[in-house]
């Protein structure tokens, strides 16, 4: 087999709502878990024209097999998910906006994820932006920060 | 699958000055590599059906858009060559003036009720996708004086593992935005951004209806096991 170049990344701008809208899904079946939290960029300005998606491996969290939704003119997303099985993150994430050129891999964790083979390869002194705060029972809450102090991992799978 | 690092100038920048938007939203922190064979190995499993009228964005409306009508095609395969099977596209693009049919678009063209202007499908089993659609125009945007953007398609593609998801905008050829856009000038790597830009073809071109432009696109990600073995 040949090696081919990739193709590569552009953003995704602002437009992309009504065309992406067929699969906005914000809550999982069988979900127990709310997740909430807002998208900032470098100066704490809320993103209002981000989407984030939700993913986990192994289960159909909604017919089209993710999770994705807009931020508000807040910056704020919501999104119920079922509870994390043992070592492993609440969700793969992959975030989108204008203004970002590529997209970005994260995951978010809570307390049954970490100690998991994801989160034991992430720096020790930035893990805390991929962990979900818990606000009361079962409501988390967990920010995207883009850029700057406290700015969230992102991945590059290998 | 596994991926290797992409190298450098392939990938746009995450904060390229001349795109002002990315000055306070790119990430200054280098991605952190991980291994995480879901990601690598594992699909979203897809249960909604993909209508096949989702494929010619030139139907939706109560008549034909207004545009120059034209077919995109193309072929989707990994790094080692490897169809893409069965694999959802979106795309979404503005229309022939120029003005996408989005709320916050508030470019002083026309809008035309005839053009949604999106759609989405799956790769066959050779990884080859088809839509209909009109040339989308340039518009213009608030980055610098007389800015414009080059005509473009926005694509959304998610491969055949979780890792191989990509969002990018194909191109048409020879057009003289390329050299002022400041988005498509972020990938430093000359061949990576021609890589972006479809070609016309008379093969594609349907005699009377529509032109034809090709592209073939390649998501990251070889096959973990060495070839030839």
């Amino acid at each position: 087999m040949s090696e081919t170049a990739f193709t590569t990344h552009q953003t995704i701008g602002p437009f992309f709502h009504d065309g992406l809208r067929w699969a906005f899904v914000a809550d999982a079946k069988d979900a127990t878990i709310t997740l909430t939290g807002r998208v900032l960029d470098g100066s704490g300005t809320p993103v209002s024209d981000a989407m984030l998606e939700a993913w986990r491996p192994g289960a159909a969290l909604s017919d089209v097999g993710l999770l994705r939704v807009a931020t508000d003119k807040d910056g704020r997303y919501s999104m119920r998910l079922p509870a994390a099985r043992s070592g492993e993150p609440l969700a793969h994430i992959c975030v989108f906006a204008r203004g970002l050129l590529n997209h970005y891999f994260t995951a978010v964790f809570d307390e049954a994820g970490i100690d998991g083979d994801l989160w034991a390869q992430i720096p020790e002194a930035r893990r805390a932006t991929l962990l979900a705060t818990p606000i009361n029972g079962e409501h988390l809450q967990w920010d995207v920060k883009l850029q700057g102090d406290n700015e969230t991992v992102f991945f590059d799978y290998r | 699958m596994k991926f290797t690092s992409p190298r450098p100038g392939q990938l746009p920048n995450n904060v390229h000055p001349p795109y002002k938007s990315t000055l306070a939203r790119g990430p200054h922190q280098p991605r952190v590599e991980v291994l995480s064979r879901a990601a690598a190995d594992q699909s979203l499993r897809l249960t909604r059906s993909i209508a096949l009228r989702d494929a010619d964005l030139t139907s939706q409306g109560q008549s034909a858009p207004l545009g120059q009508a034209i077919t995109v095609s193309g072929r989707v395969v990994d790094e080692d060559g490897r169809p893409i099977r069965d694999s959802l596209i979106e795309v979404w693009q503005c229309n022939a003036a120029g003005r996408y049919a989005h709320v916050k678009d508030d470019h002083d063209a026309p809008l035309d009720a005839d053009f949604p202007g999106f759609g989405k499908m799956l790769t066959d089993s050779d990884g080859r996708y088809h839509f209909k659609t009109i040339k989308p125009g340039a518009y213009p945007w608030g980055n610098h004086h007389n800015a414009w953007r080059p005509a473009h398609i926005h694509f959304s593609l998610f491969g055949n593992v979780y890792a191989q998801r990509l969002i990018t905008q194909m191109y048409f050829p020879d057009d003289p935005l390329f050299p002022f856009d400041p988005i498509f000038n972020s990938i430093a790597d000359k061949a990576a951004r021609a890589r972006l830009v479809s070609r016309f073809s008379l093969d594609e071109t349907v005699s009377g209806v529509s032109l034809g432009y090709v592209f073939d696109i390649v998501l990251r990600g070889r096959s973990a096991t060495p070839t030839g073995i």
